[in-house]
């Protein structure tokens, strides 16, 4: 079920808040239950033959955490490892299965010469997110970081329906102890608008200007990659840093609004990326969840920066080019995490180099050359395979189109209308880059304040106003076809 | 103010917003069409309406423009005999274009005028045959141009949808059978409010609608052993019609095929399904020639075009009508055609 689709708006959610709610005034237990039956739901009306995947793994990853915690408690620390050993060979072992078998045989088949049919296997939805989730709550049952233990609860925070399909990857030390809270599980209109308002944000960013700029992608990437003029390959290019961009941010915003709704509130997983003025910056705003992640569970675990430069470094691309490779089994995610592993090592050593103090110069080009950056790694993130990266690459810089291309009767408009692209640009590359962002706008975390304030009249106002705007851009969505977020692939 | 009045407020507010705002926006007009009736059984638009057309959410493509006398888009006023007169549907009523850019509106400058077009979305063989039967004792024209597409072979067998025309074939008599056209009142209202035309026309939400209540796509014609016959008899009888209407006046009868532009388009693998069944097509085109009528296939045409200019001839993926591109081919073959038939029938005693 998507987002963007009226089942899940005019069904789905409205029932789920009802029974969430209404279940509360009996029990807070029930109450959890009755939302992770709801999502299971909504993971089931997806997919519904991955299903017990997914119960399967959070079943086995819930019992070996609690061996862990308990082994670790009673101060055995070998069974404990092994314990942890277990369940990560067991996550991985599922990632890799379903995820990167048709890459490392093909991969192999290339590399001996060999023919190798592919086994096709489909990929189970938020299969990434609901590994990486869990892989993080064993190693902190392991480092004796994880305080609950409540079935349910543990059900509800890998499956929680606003993140399951694309994230954020939750912490459990986050996510638990806000399913206890009593006031969260308390119905507030006022808490309902501050949601809304979120949703509805992220739904004008998906429906409007992500699926919006999307028309201008395909012709450059997929059908004239071979044959460009500059102005196609940079209009290509940057049609696909924009849908991303709002794509990924949109999703953010209506997983955070939804929760909200809930009472819950999720981490925040996106924030104004393209105002970076430094790689480093860049991945603290981008995708912020993922880049905790894999700090805190592979770059610090590898040594982080405490074995001298080179070390670092090497720790930097290494994690880098796995943060690639688990956005997909394709060289060319391997390619954009290794060209971020360059960026990022460029940018420490520069630090180190210049030291921590901004000068004007740096402050002036740090923004420019971060996106700049950013937009070459994603045509290696968007392009089919790396070759085709690298026509589009070259056709960037030097154009690559033959001598006839380009004098037809459209002209310059020949492969899309290129003039409609850069007013597109114009206006996405604005928000992006001067916009406030939703939680400049309306607050971030826990917002009692504004909960109080909507609870009245104006609440009443801005839900009724997002009502209208909400079922007019689903109404857009779905006569035009429901679009996936571009994450729900990863 | 409490919550819940809240709520109806701002609903309220917020549609009084997007209709003063979409007020202001190229919303898609809507068209008023004439019912049809036995005297005139096709469809066609009222007659001398503007009209404003937009295409989908975005209000892509904005024309203004005004239905000839006829109730048809994109032509002129009929006025006089022995001209050019070019049937089809959606392609050649040609709502995404300016008059100058389409078939009828190149041929025109490129033959010194008196060329019309008779087109109507969603018209198929059936609706061809029955505008050729109504114009061609009325305008005797000296050419009549017929475009075709994949969806008239493949849909050739279909029930037609209200006012249009389709062929049923009883005991191995084909024949054309019209579904009467009424202009719904609700569409009268539809046309008062921007925000109701956004809905209606430019979201095409009641399209929608029928198609998540029906139970999936429709299921595509697989030319099935029934069905070859079937739509032989039809072709057959058909292309006959077409004969004893074009040997009165006499006209001279050219096809005009539509080629494969989204395989054309497509540099490498996956190809996308193929537009026309290959069966359907060779049958038309053998029987068409066995009647002694005249084809332009477009394909090579576009093929052509294509890997000279990698130029793209229609709007895909948004719509898969001929662009200007596409149109321009067209005319030129058209016209190529018409000065080679012209020289031979000087250069003949």
């Amino acid at each position: 079920m998507l987002f963007n689709s009226f089942p899940f708006f005019l069904i789905f959610l409205p029932s789920t808040l009802l029974g969430y709610f209404i279940l509360a005034r009996f029990s807070l237990r029930l109450s959890n239950l009755f939302l992770l039956f709801a999502s299971v739901l909504f993971y089931g009306y997806w997919d519904a033959a991955y299903l017990p995947l997914l119960l399967g793994s959070i079943a086995a990853n819930f019992v070996i955490g609690l061996h862990l915690s308990r082994e670790k408690q009673a101060g055995r620390d070998s069974p404990a490892k092994l314990a942890l050993c277990l369940g990560l060979l067991f996550n991985l072992g599922l990632l890799g299965f379903y995820k990167y078998i048709d890459f490392i045989l093909g991969s192999l088949a290339w590399l001996t010469g060999t023919d190798h049919a592919p086994l096709e296997i489909r990929l189970p939805i938020g299969i990434s997110f609901f590994t990486f989730t869990q892989i993080a709550y064993l190693v902190d049952c392991h480092a004796a970081r994880v305080r609950e233990y409540k079935a349910e609860n543990y059900g509800l925070f890998v499956s929680y329906f606003p993140h399951l399909i694309a994230g954020p990857i939750l912490h459990h030390k986050e996510m638990m102890p806000q399913f206890d809270r009593p006031d969260a599980h308390a119905f507030m209109p006022g808490r309902v608008a501050v949601g809304m308002m979120f949703f509805t944000i992220g739904l004008f960013k998906k429906v409007v200007l992500a699926d919006g700029v999307a028309r201008f992608v395909a012709p450059v990437f997929d059908l004239g990659h071979a044959q460009l003029t500059m102005q196609e390959a940079w209009s290509g290019a940057l049609a696909y840093t924009f849908q991303l961009y709002f794509d990924f941010s949109a999703y953010s915003d209506m997983a955070y609004g939804l929760s909200y709704m809930f009472g819950i509130v999720l981490p925040i997983n996106f924030n104004s990326p393209y105002k970076a003025r430094s790689i480093i910056e860049f991945w603290r705003r981008w995708h912020i969840t993922l880049s905790d992640f894999l700090r805190d569970y592979l770059y610090i675990p590898l040594g982080g920066s405490r074995r001298g430069s080179g070390r670092r470094y090497f720790n930097l691309l290494l994690t880098m080019l796995l943060g690639g490779l688990w956005h997909g089994a394709n060289w060319t995610f391997v390619a954009w995490g290794g060209l971020h592993g360059g960026y990022l090592i460029i940018n420490h050593a520069a630090r180190h180099l210049l030291g921590e103090r901004r000068s004007r110069v740096a402050n002036l080009l740090g923004w420019p050359c971060t996106f700049l950056a950013v937009v070459v790694g994603w045509v290696f993130f968007r392009a089919s395979s790396v070759e085709v990266a690298i026509e589009i690459i070259r056709a960037m810089f030097w154009g690559t189109a033959g001598a006839d291309v380009g004098s037809g009767l459209l002209g310059s408009n020949r492969l899309m209308a290129l003039d409609e692209c850069a007013l597109w640009l114009l206006a996405l590359g604005s928000i992006a880059f001067f916009a406030p962002n939703a939680y400049d706008m309306i607050g971030r975390a826990r917002l009692p304040e504004q909960e109080l304030r909507y609870g009245r009249g104006t609440g009443g106002v801005i839900v009724g106003a997002c009502l209208v705007l909400t079922l007019l851009l689903l109404a857009i969505s779905e006569t035009r076809g429901v679009s996936e977020f571009l994450y729900f692939n990863f | 103010m409490r919550f819940l009045p809240g709520i109806g407020l701002g609903a309220v507010l917020t549609m009084a917003l997007l209709e003063a705002m979409l007020r202001l926006m190229p919303v898609n007009s809507g068209v008023s069409m004439e019912d049809s009736s036995p005297a005139k059984p096709f469809a066609h638009y009222l007659a001398a309406q503007s009209y404003m057309v937009s295409d989908g959410w975005a209000l892509e493509n904005a024309r203004r423009g005004t239905i000839n006398d006829q109730g048809f888009a994109n032509s002129r006023d009929y006025r006089g005999t022995g001209g050019t007169l070019v049937i089809g549907d959606s392609y050649i009523q040609s709502f995404m274009l300016d008059y100058g850019d389409t078939v009828q509106g190149r041929l025109d400058t490129m033959l010194g005028g008196n060329v019309h077009a008779a087109a109507a979305s969603g018209n198929g063989l059936a609706d061809s045959l029955r505008i050729a039967q109504f114009y061609l004792p009325r305008l005797r024209p000296r050419t009549v141009v017929f475009f075709v597409e994949p969806f008239d072979l493949s849909g050739l067998l279909d029930a037609p949808v209200r006012g249009h025309n389709g062929f049923s074939v009883s005991e191995g008599t084909p024949a054309v059978v019209h579904n009467a056209y009424r202009e719904s009142p609700l569409k009268r209202l539809i046309q008062k409010s921007a925000l109701l035309r956004y809905a209606y026309y430019n979201l095409k939400i009641a399209d929608w609608l029928s198609r998540a209540a029906s139970s999936g796509p429709a299921a595509r014609d697989s030319m099935g052993a029934a069905s070859v016959v079937a739509k032989e008899q039809v072709l057959r009888y058909y292309f006959s019609q077409i004969q004893a209407v074009a040997s009165t006046e006499p006209s001279r009868v050219l096809f005009l095929m539509d080629g494969d532009r989204r395989a054309i388009h497509a540099s490498k693998p996956p190809r996308p399904a193929p537009a026309w069944n290959d069966e359907e097509r060779r049958l038309f085109l053998r029987l068409a020639s066995m009647h002694g009528f005249e084809v332009i296939d477009m394909q090579p045409v576009f093929v052509r075009h294509w890997v000279r200019y990698k130029e793209r001839m229609d709007f895909l993926p948004a719509d898969g009508h001929w662009n200007r591109v596409a149109h321009k081919l067209a005319a030129e073959e058209v016209f190529k055609r018409l000065q080679a038939g012209e020289a031979a029938r000087q250069a003949s005693p």
